[in-house]
């Protein structure tokens, strides 16, 4: 008996409410004087029995509602013949009348089963395919579970030939298995025929699909047969014939009972991560790896693979159907782009910024028979380090007092994690820098100095115009004027002057102003709520006031709780400038001894560098990829086999906080293949973009993204325990070479159920009617 | 002499309600079906003329010898007399209540069933003290408490009031012993009302030996009326919620689901209630159901009814 809603079963712990509210009912015996005790004691004995009786009738009469109504609600089915697990009919049997067969061509389906003729599951469903075909007399097709849910028919058709041609050309997919899909396109095929005819619907597909609930047959359709065969049947009546492979060295191996059985390893998560405690660009990465079988792994290889080349190895030892996660550390060498089309961009800018190398990697376990989950992609994006010049108006002998002390704390390596970031700090006071000396930098950072001069407001803007990043840190030596006229175009809002914090009425905390209004904005991605972080603690004493009238392309990221702006933003150009409204130092506040401006310096660098921040995009089989993108396109997504799929706007716009109002979301179609994805777009667009011109690019065209789409482990498990048990026991007596196990003629015992509930309900109103009236009788 | 006392007793006895009560009836109580033997008044008995002692005149009543008739006195002061003589005037009514525990229960009623059974002894006592008769009490429980002799004079009734609030109430019964002994303490000849709920006559016989009891008070020359007290509690039992019934008389509590043997309890008191209905007339004594819920005047007349 099989139940279609068995979490409703639990609805059978409801029996026990009965006998609770009785307790809970249970009151205390009211003292009542009464003279006529003899009689009254006569009448007790000869009713105490009866009436106890009764009562224990009425409280099981309630349990058994409970368990009768729990019973219908979980819906439950009797299978004449699954019970006792026997074959009902052998391949041999001709099927009369329409016949549909389920093919499965998931990725489960190319477990190699036999060890001499790696034949797979898929081989012996097509062997089963063509013998039931040409054994049916009736019309047929064959539905196909895969990529997609599809019939090799329009619909029931008397052409057996073209159908079996149509099996032939069947291959393994990277795909799962929707049976409830194929199930409901059987049903709708079938309803075409008389619903006297005889119908049958032949399952092909691994014994884990085998106990998947599945919708019953429409009544419109009459009595539909539905039979399961079982792949792996044949094999394992032949189990003591098959010998163990040879094993050497460096392959482990699965014995063949375990691969009659369907065991299986698979990885089943990868999370790569850097690990700048482990050393120099050290990257980490956590392989979660399931052992689906009843043998133990033990010294299982695994390793990373990057560009084809082996980075690191490992063993993994698991217990049966046990999980784990597998840690490996590795180091890739961050290398300069070697690109001889790499664009020049920008006057003065170094080519730097556009360097990203990006490599391909595999985590791989050593193969077992079902060899496309023992992998699992991944990229490995390494950049040259950033490098910032900090022109330091401010410079101290004494190093905790200098202008930079905790910023080149904050963006040490050991520090920084993924970014690497290579600061050079040149004091500056009132003098001119020479064109050269900017050259080669990513990041400009005016840190304090005192009167910028004209000339440098023009060279800033002809880096900001090439997509550079400036970050500017006003203090106590700045002058506010001079400040306005070199830096007019660049500053998000014009500086007016030095603020002692406290000054307003409405401050509760007097001579401390704080960091309270925190925007949504990527300067701030690294915190989840920036309110709970660090930087909400930090006091600060002196600020800058600026106009109100903030320039174009102008967002406030934090605002002090004195309503003054504390952090701004402005897209010049291509660039990117950050303002803060203090020194960074601890002479206007302690904001840089918070923990939290580490991240918060290392984001504005990623910011002002315009890197996308977030970890490595991935995508399971068959998904689609959503993702924001600067620009109005086209975008494309390249596939690892070349294929290209058109990126397309999604219905709603992705609500941005980014200087950058292009920015919008983008959709993927369902992503068809295994492995490494790049988004592309053309060269125009996006200018000085990290970029690296691939060999299945056109030249016009440039890498912004890139992401990997790995498998959909969720059917890796192939074994189902219970068929274990059922089937270990009947192995002897297996003779026929094939066995079909029927779950058809199955029949809804859930109005059974009803009638109970029916029956118990009519009990219990008769025995409280009689009981009523025998004490209004009397 | 009645203003200058108490008009209720401790028991709820009301003189005036009895007064009432009694006029309702006629002043008088015939007991002629009833009494065999004794000569009183409108009693016939066969020891008529046994005595020529004058001992008083007294109201003629219809119903009473011409012969009786003393003509002088007529002659003298125009009323209509009956003389009567010693003997004539030896009917003794006792009136015998039972005073154990389980009379002391009040369910339904107005009153307890003792209570009820006071008052109607009084209405009795009252009604035969005022025919002339000498009237007697007895209270028992395990044992006779108190034996009031007969006695006809005026302040006997107030007499009989008193013993009956003085006695008090007995934990235990045995009114075997009680009534087994009552004949040798009483003169021979007359009526005696016995008034109790039965339930200490009750025994695995139900009622066999009560039989006894009357037998022994018949052969000693009285008439038997028993007079059954009952609350309506104990006739209806409409007890509803499970409840610990205590005795009143030390009996073991039981805990009981009262709707579940309210039939059977029914059942058993019929049972009893029957078995000594019938066995008291079988010894030629007069049985009667008292409800302690109803009314003294009805009562009475039910009395009547079941003496005639």
């Amino acid at each position: 008996m099989t139940f279609l809603a068995p979490l409703m079963l639990f609805g059978l712990l409801a029996i026990a409410i009965p006998p609770i509210l009785h307790l809970l009912n249970r009151k205390e015996a009211k003292p009542v004087v009464f003279p006529a005790m003899e009689f009254l004691r006569r009448a007790y004995r000869k009713t105490a029995r009866r009436l106890k009786m009764k009562q224990w009738l009425l409280l099981s009469l309630r349990m058994l509602l409970f368990a009768a109504l729990a019973m219908a609600l979980s819906k439950p089915m009797w299978s004449p013949n699954s019970a006792d697990d026997t074959p009902l009919h052998s391949s041999a049997d001709p099927v009369e009348g329409a016949h549909v067969i389920l093919y499965d061509t998931s990725y489960p389906m190319s477990y190699e089963i036999g060890t001499q003729d790696r034949r797979t599951l898929l081989d012996i469903a097509r062997g089963h395919a063509l013998r039931a075909l040409s054994e049916t007399k009736g019309p047929a097709t064959v539905i196909v579970m895969g990529e997609e849910t599809r019939s090799l028919t329009q619909g029931l058709s008397a052409d057996h030939q073209l159908l079996r041609e149509g099996v032939r050309g069947l291959r393994d997919t990277h795909h799962t298995t929707d049976l409830a899909d194929a199930f409901t396109l059987a049903y709708r095929i079938l309803r075409e025929r008389p619903v006297t005819e005889r119908k049958q619907i032949t399952v092909l597909s691994t014994p884990a699909q085998m106990f998947n609930t599945i919708s019953s047959a429409p009544p419109s359709l009459g009595e539909v047969k539905v039979v399961h065969i079982d792949l792996t049947a044949e094999l394992r009546a032949q189990l003591s014939d098959i010998e163990a492979p040879m094993n050497d060295a460096e392959r482990p191996i699965l014995s063949p009972k375990q691969r009659v059985e369907l065991a299986n390893h698979a990885i089943t998560d990868v999370i790569l991560s850097p690990a700048p405690q482990m050393g120099r660009d050290q990257w980490r990465v956590e392989v979660e790896v399931a052992n689906f079988s009843e043998e133990a792994m033990t010294l299982w290889p695994i390793w990373v693979e990057l560009e084809g080349e082996v980075l690191v190895r490992g063993f993994l030892s698991l217990k049966p159907n046990e999980r784990a996660i597998k840690r490996l550390y590795f180091r890739v060498t961050p290398q300069q782009s070697e690109n001889p089309n790499q664009t020049n961009i920008g006057e003065g800018l170094s080519e730097t910024v556009a360097k990203t190398v990006a490599k391909r990697g595999w985590v791989k376990l050593a193969p077992d028979p079902l060899k496309i989950d023992d992998q699992w992609p991944f990229w490995i994006e390494s950049r040259p380090p950033t490098k910032l010049l900090a022109l330091n108006g401010d410079p101290r002998p004494t190093p905790h007092q200098d202008e930079l002390f905790y910023l080149e704390r904050a963006l040490a390596p050991n520090v920084l994690g993924g970014t690497q970031v290579s600061l050079q700090s040149r004091p500056m006071i009132a003098v001119d820098l020479k064109d050269e000396v900017l050259e080669g930098f990513d990041l400009i950072m005016l840190a304090n100095i005192p009167r910028p001069s004209e000339r440098l407001g023009q060279q800033l803007t002809s880096h900001l115009q090439a997509g550079g990043g400036l970050w500017l840190t006003p203090g106590a030596r700045a002058d506010v004027e001079a400040w306005n006229r070199s830096l007019k175009g660049l500053l998000p809002r014009p500086l007016r002057g030095m603020r002692r914090a406290g000054d307003a009425a409405a401050v509760e905390e007097r001579g401390v102003a704080r960091l309270t209004d925190f925007k949504a904005h990527s300067l701030l991605a690294p915190f989840d709520d920036p309110q709970r972080s660090s930087l909400a603690l930090a006091a600060i004493n002196q600020y800058f006031l600026f106009d109100p009238q903030p320039s174009p392309l102008t967002e406030t990221v934090v605002t002090l709780n004195e309503g003054s702006p504390y952090i701004m933003t402005r897209q010049v150009g291509e660039g990117r400038v950050v303002l803060w409204a203090g020194p960074i130092d601890r002479e206007w506040g302690d904001l840089v001894i918070r923990p939290d401006f580490v991240p918060l310096a290392a984001e504005t660098i990623r910011y002002l560098n315009r890197e996308v921040s977030g970890a490595v995009l991935s995508k399971a089989l068959s998904e689609r990829l959503t993702l924001e993108l600067s620009g109005e396109g086209p975008f494309s997504a390249i596939s690892p086999n070349g294929r290209r799929l058109n990126l397309t706007r999604a219905s709603q716009r992705v609500a941005s906080n980014d200087a950058s109002q292009r920015r919008r979301g983008w959709v993927s179609p369902p992503l068809p293949h295994l492995g490494h994805y790049q988004i592309t777009t053309a060269n125009d667009v996006v200018k000085g973009s990290m970029s690296q011109q691939s060999a299945d690019l056109t030249d016009t065209e440039q890498v912004i993204r890139r992401f990997v789409v790995h498998l959909d482990v969720s059917e890796s498990d192939l074994q189902r325990h219970e068929i274990d048990q059922a089937d270990s026991s009947e192995t002897a007596e297996r003779s026929t070479p094939t066995t079909m196990r029927a779950l058809g003629q199955r029949r809804e015992l859930w109005h059974i159920g009803l009638i109970g509930l029916f029956l118990f309900t009519l009990l219990e109103g008769l025995t409280l009617y009689q009981r009523r009236e025998e004490s209004r009788l009397s | 002499m009645t203003e200058e006392r108490a008009s209720v007793s401790s028991l709820g006895v009301d003189i005036h309600e009895i007064q009432r009560v009694s006029a309702l009836l006629g002043g008088r109580l015939n007991l002629s079906g009833i009494v065999e033997g004794t000569l009183s008044g409108n009693h016939r008995s066969p020891r008529q003329g046994a005595s020529l002692d004058f001992a008083q005149h007294r109201d003629y009543v219809p119903g009473d010898d011409l012969k009786h008739l003393d003509w002088r006195a007529y002659a003298k002061s125009d009323r209509y007399v009956i003389k009567q003589y010693v003997a004539e005037t030896n009917l003794r009514a006792f009136v015998s209540l039972d005073r154990s525990m389980s009379m002391n229960y009040r369910g339904g009623g107005q009153h307890s069933k003792g209570a009820f059974a006071a008052q109607l002894g009084a209405v009795l006592s009252w009604t035969l003290l005022q025919q002339g008769e000498a009237v007697g009490l007895i209270t028992f429980a395990e044992r006779v408490q108190h034996l009031l002799p007969a006695n006809s004079r005026r302040d006997q009734f107030w007499r009989i009031i008193r013993e009956l609030d003085s006695q008090p109430w007995s934990p235990d019964t045995d009114a075997r012993e009680a009534l087994l002994s009552l004949p040798s303490r009483i003169p021979p000849r007359g009526v005696i009302f016995i008034i109790s709920d039965g339930f200490d006559l009750n025994d695995d016989n139900d009622a066999g030996y009560f039989v006894d009891a009357v037998t022994g008070l018949k052969r000693h020359g009285y008439q038997v009326i028993f007079l059954h007290v009952l609350d309506p509690y104990e006739i209806e039992f409409p007890f509803d919620e499970l409840s610990l019934f205590e005795g009143l008389e030390g009996e073991e509590p039981i805990k009981i689901d009262p709707t579940g043997v309210r039939r059977a309890y029914l059942d058993e008191l019929g049972r009893f209630q029957e078995t000594l209905e019938r066995s008291v007339r079988a010894t030629g004594a007069r049985y009667c159901l008292c409800r302690s819920d109803l009314n003294l005047e009805h009562t009475l007349l039910k009395i009547l009814e079941s003496a005639t």
